[in-house]
């Protein structure tokens, strides 16, 4: 049921209204012959806000009154947000008023002295503006609450820092639109031999989102059974197929994953569609981590060709999702330059407080990023 | 925002793109654009006025040109922008769709 409050000095006027009101069918109408009596019924106190708004959803305001006049009132009821989206219809017997009253947030005005059925219709289509206004903000915070849960949820399946004598693994990870397509995973095998996964689900968002957590939820099996690239690459495109295959938009995600022996001081990787990882040593250029296949979920029959690189300590390898080095209209080689030249820069910090640092290279934040750095010494 | 023009050749369609193609022009390849190439025997996609291509776009492109493969049509990209291309590259599109495909 709609509350109607009237605001005005004359109480013939207050009686009138109300009646019409009430004739209509309006039943929860309550009075105030002030500004002041108004903001009492508000509870507003001292120009504060109320904990939760007071169940009224239409306010019909009286201009001129003694004290504080309407358009003051107009102006201070406005400014609170709890009552940024509750209609207030003024009363006035003079257009001088208008400009005023519009700019004070009035949405409507009634003339004193005008028929009836113009008073209830501008009632009536207030009502059922504030009305869909309600629906539509309950919507929106239910939708926020799901997406915060869902956030939370997500990043609680993320692998924790790995660190080990010789080895650290530390991750950066920015869901864009609460929550990511992004997803990284690794494990260890032995003391000497670790499995290192990343993947970027096309496009972002929900649908991104549903895609990496399922496929999460497989990386236990997959890495932990197969562990080397040619094989976790195949069951990784088998178990896509299989899942998102029939989709109506084609399904698919790039992926990295790393095989480090450091025994033999070897990785060996498979690139499928993903930017290139970066292998960076004390001396010389950073060796790129290309690409050795196509995205996985695309192809059936995808070549599963692997690449070994051997690699001295200490050497950093980052890992990172196109969030990072992509720009709309911009050269993606550049952004990789650019990246390299930036994680030699910081080559003196720790692992952690590097992975950290590298973030700031893409401030624009409309993908989700993800960044891995694996510290081999 | 993505739009296309139509240019007709004999059984042969040039749809010259234009704009962006990303998620928001998934409605616009599903609805319109594959209904309209239905009856072509061949099809030449012109990327020369399409500036960038997200992972989703990538997506639309595999899905377009594959269906058409399918029906044993021709399918050609061209003029594809240097930045666009590099996109094309990282994910290895001509693995993907055939080297023959781009022009």
């Amino acid at each position: 049921m709609s509350g109607i409050l009237v605001v005005d000095d004359s109480r013939l006027n207050i009686a009138y209204l109300t009646n019409v009101l009430q004739t209509a069918g309006y039943e929860d109408i309550q009075s105030a012959y002030s500004a002041q009596e108004a903001y009492t019924i508000l509870g507003i106190h001292n120009g504060q806000p109320p904990r939760k708004p007071a169940s009224v959803d239409l306010i019909l305001l009286d201009i001129v009154m003694p004290d504080i006049d309407g358009i003051e009132a107009c102006t201070m009821i406005k400014s609170l947000a709890v009552y940024q989206d509750l209609p207030i219809i003024f009363l006035t017997a003079d257009r001088v008023h208008f400009r005023e009253a519009f700019s004070a947030g009035g949405m409507d005005f009634i003339e004193k002295g005008g028929p009836d059925y113009e008073l209830l219709t501008r009632v009536q289509s207030a009502l059922k503006l504030k009305k869909e206004m309600d629906a539509r903000k309950a919507w929106e915070e239910k939708v926020q609450i799901d997406l915060q849960l869902a956030k939370h949820l997500q990043r609680s399946v993320l692998t924790p820092p790995l660190t080990e004598p010789g080895i650290h693994i530390h991750s950066w990870y920015m869901q864009s639109s609460e929550v990511s397509g992004d997803m990284f995973y690794w494990k260890m095998f032995n003391p000497g031999q670790y499995g290192v996964l990343l993947i970027d689900v096309s496009g972002h968002g929900i649908p991104a989102a549903l895609i990496s957590m399922s496929i999460r939820s497989l990386l236990d099996g997959i890495v932990g059974l197969y562990r080397k690239p040619r094989e976790v690459c195949a069951e990784l495109n088998r178990q896509m197929r299989h899942l998102f295959g029939k989709s109506r938009r084609t399904a698919y995600f790039t992926a990295i994953y790393l095989f480090i022996d450091r025994n033999k001081q070897e990785i060996e990787y498979f690139n499928a569609g993903h930017p290139p990882g970066l292998l960076l040593m004390q001396d010389g250029s950073p060796i790129k981590l290309s690409g050795t296949t196509v995205p996985i979920g695309i192809k059936q029959d995808m070549k599963l060709d692997t690449v070994t690189v051997t690699y001295d300590t200490p050497t950093r390898i980052v890992l990172y999702t196109d969030g990072l080095v992509e720009r709309p209209g911009l050269s993606i080689h550049t952004g990789i330059e650019k990246l390299e030249q930036y994680a030699q820069s910081l080559h003196y910090l720790d692992n952690e407080a590097f992975v950290g640092k590298l973030e700031r290279l893409n401030r624009q934040r409309d993908d989700d990023i993800c960044i891995l750095s694996i510290e081999l010494e | 925002m993505f739009t296309y023009r139509l240019e007709l050749t004999g059984q042969q369609i040039t749809v010259y793109c234009e704009g962006d193609i990303d998620i928001d022009a998934g409605d616009t390849f599903e609805e319109q654009l594959e209904p309209e190439l239905a009856e072509a025997s061949s099809v030449i996609l012109n990327l020369g006025a399409v500036q960038f291509v997200d992972s989703s776009g990538i997506g639309l492109l595999i899905k377009l040109v594959q269906d058409l493969q399918e029906q044993e049509r021709q399918v050609w990209i061209e003029q594809t922008q240097p930045e666009v291309m590099e996109v094309f590259q990282l994910l290895q599109l001509d693995e993907i769709l055939g080297k023959d495909t781009f022009r």
